[in-house]
């Protein structure tokens, strides 16, 4: 009898699973993401934010007439598992635990910001491309891939790998790009010129640019495969590069 | 040339200007040759109060520096005589000298520390100036300035550490840390290192936190180390870097 009541629950829960997208007018600002599992961050020319991505629906008869909460007192307002609020010039984006199903893709203006943060570990994969504005990401096991990208950024996560290729290399701000344990992989246009600062105690250093060391206040230069700073093509914007326990590949586009 | 300036020059030497006022005074100084020459003489004094060394004579030359003033004493009572007369003119001699090189060496330092000092207040200004930016990589920018200061500078470690503790931005928070143990670790930094382990809530900036300790290489710090490793609700991977961390100071 038990195991015939426990069927007959299951059998109430539902699965459809449905496309949909949600759309906001904003174009300046920041779009700050947090705890969004596996996302898609996409600029493009265009001056609306589109959110797009599949839904699980769940059915649950035990669930009629309730809806879902948490902590933070906010709820799907865009029937993808995620709320979005509009506050002064900036967009949060905050993920509601396990609702969304699939990848969440978000279509922003190219010029605005992002701030992407994730604590847990079911970010999954980050995926930012085409974006032109400034960059933040702070996670704990994101893998973060960065495609098209331009800089300035400052990127962080603890366990995921760190992939970065640059179209073109802006010259505002500063690029850091870390990960404690994991490997940092990154491609800048050949032509680019930047000052350039590696470290991995416990990894190795590969590259095929051309790095001009620099010297010490005694005109030594220092040599180590842990530790590399000098400038390439002549020097530019500051560019930070740290694994703690991984390799680090450093490649001419 | 108004004798406000002297006053803003004496103080400058002392420490006591905001970097506005530096800038006030060293944009003052490119129009007015007076308070140059005045600007100039004060860093005599300065520079030639700075490398002066003080050096403790040895046990045995201060006995033998004694028993030589006791014969002079006893001299005085005496006719000088000969062999002191010409050690005292020598002497003379030689003290004359050594003033002069002293202040040829100062007159040489007094331009290359001129634009030191220039440079000094240069980052300082493109440090404030990033520092307090909206944006994270302008911020990040201001610290990757701290690398340039040819010596150390307090008022840039006191940056630093401001950034640390109270910068919204993890990864901003994190450059700050990592600066700080790249640069000449001070007694007010490492207090800082360590009032900061305590209350971190990122958990990279935790990692970059405890790696610092290991870092500055103080074997009192153990105990903030063990804190962190019988603390539950601390993630493992944090722990194992604490444990690390206690290894690697109970080795050295």
């Amino acid at each position: 009898m038990k195991k015939l009541n426990t069927l007959i629950i299951l059998l109430a829960i539902t699965v459809i699973a449905y496309g949909q997208d949600y759309t906001l007018a904003h174009s300046t600002g920041k779009l700050i993401v947090e705890d969004v599992d596996e996302v898609t961050i996409e600029g493009y020319s265009g001056t609306e934010i589109i959110f797009s991505g599949h839904r699980s629906e769940e059915i649950n008869e035990r669930a009629a007439g309730l809806k879902l909460i948490n902590s933070l007192g906010i709820d799907d307002n865009t029937g993808l598992g995620i709320n979005v609020k509009e506050e002064g010039n900036d967009v949060h984006v905050t993920g509601l635990g396990n609702s969304n199903d699939g990848r969440v893709t978000i279509k922003l203006p190219q010029n605005m910001d992002v701030y992407y943060s994730h604590s847990d570990y079911n970010g999954g994969e980050l995926l930012i491309q085409d974006v032109a504005g400034e960059i933040e990401v702070s996670a704990a096991y994101n893998e973060v891939h960065l495609i098209n990208v331009t800089g300035p950024m400052a990127v962080k996560s603890i366990y995921g790998e760190i992939e970065a290729v640059f179209s073109t290399l802006s010259q505002e701000g500063s690029i850091s790009l870390n990960s404690s344990y994991n490997l940092i992989d990154v491609t800048f246009p050949s032509s680019a010129g930047y000052n350039i600062n590696m470290s991995t105690p416990y990894g190795n250093i590969y590259s095929d640019v051309d790095v001009n060391i620099a010297s010490g206040e005694d005109d030594m230069k220092r040599i180590s495969a842990k530790k590399v700073k000098g400038t390439v093509n002549g020097g530019g914007v500051e560019i930070t590069i740290k694994s703690g326990y991984e390799n680090i590949y450093l490649r001419k586009g | 040339m108004s004798e406000n300036w002297e006053n803003t020059i004496i103080d400058y030497f002392n420490g006591m200007l905001s970097l506005e006022e530096e800038e006030a005074m060293f944009m003052a100084m490119d129009s007015d040759s007076e308070m140059k020459k005045l600007y100039n003489q004060y860093k005599e004094i300065e520079s030639g109060i700075e490398n002066e060394e003080f050096q403790q004579p040895s046990l045995e030359l201060s006995h033998m520096f004694n028993q030589m003033i006791e014969k002079e004493i006893k001299a005085q009572k005496t006719e000088f005589p000969y062999p002191y007369k010409f050690l005292a003119y020598a002497a003379s001699i030689v003290a004359l000298i050594t003033l002069g090189i002293m202040i040829g060496q100062n007159q040489l330092q007094s331009g290359l520390l001129d634009a030191q000092s220039k440079e000094i207040v240069g980052l300082r200004n493109q440090m404030n100036a990033l520092i307090n930016d909206q944006s994270v990589t302008n911020r990040i920018e201001a610290i990757n300035v701290a690398y340039e200061f040819p010596q150390q500078d307090d008022k840039v470690i006191d940056l630093l550490i401001n950034t640390m503790e109270s910068d919204p931005s993890s990864n901003v928070r994190l450059a700050a840390v990592e600066a700080l143990v790249e640069i000449p670790i001070t007694e007010t930094t490492k207090k800082a290192i360590y009032k900061r382990l305590e209350v971190e809530e990122d958990s990279f900036v935790k990692i970059a936190l405890i790696q610092a300790v290991v870092k500055i290489n103080d074997k009192n710090s153990v105990h903030l180390l063990d804190k962190i490793t019988q603390d539950e609700m601390t993630p493992k991977f944090i722990k194992d870097e604490a444990h690390i961390a206690q290894l690697k100071l109970n080795k050295t």
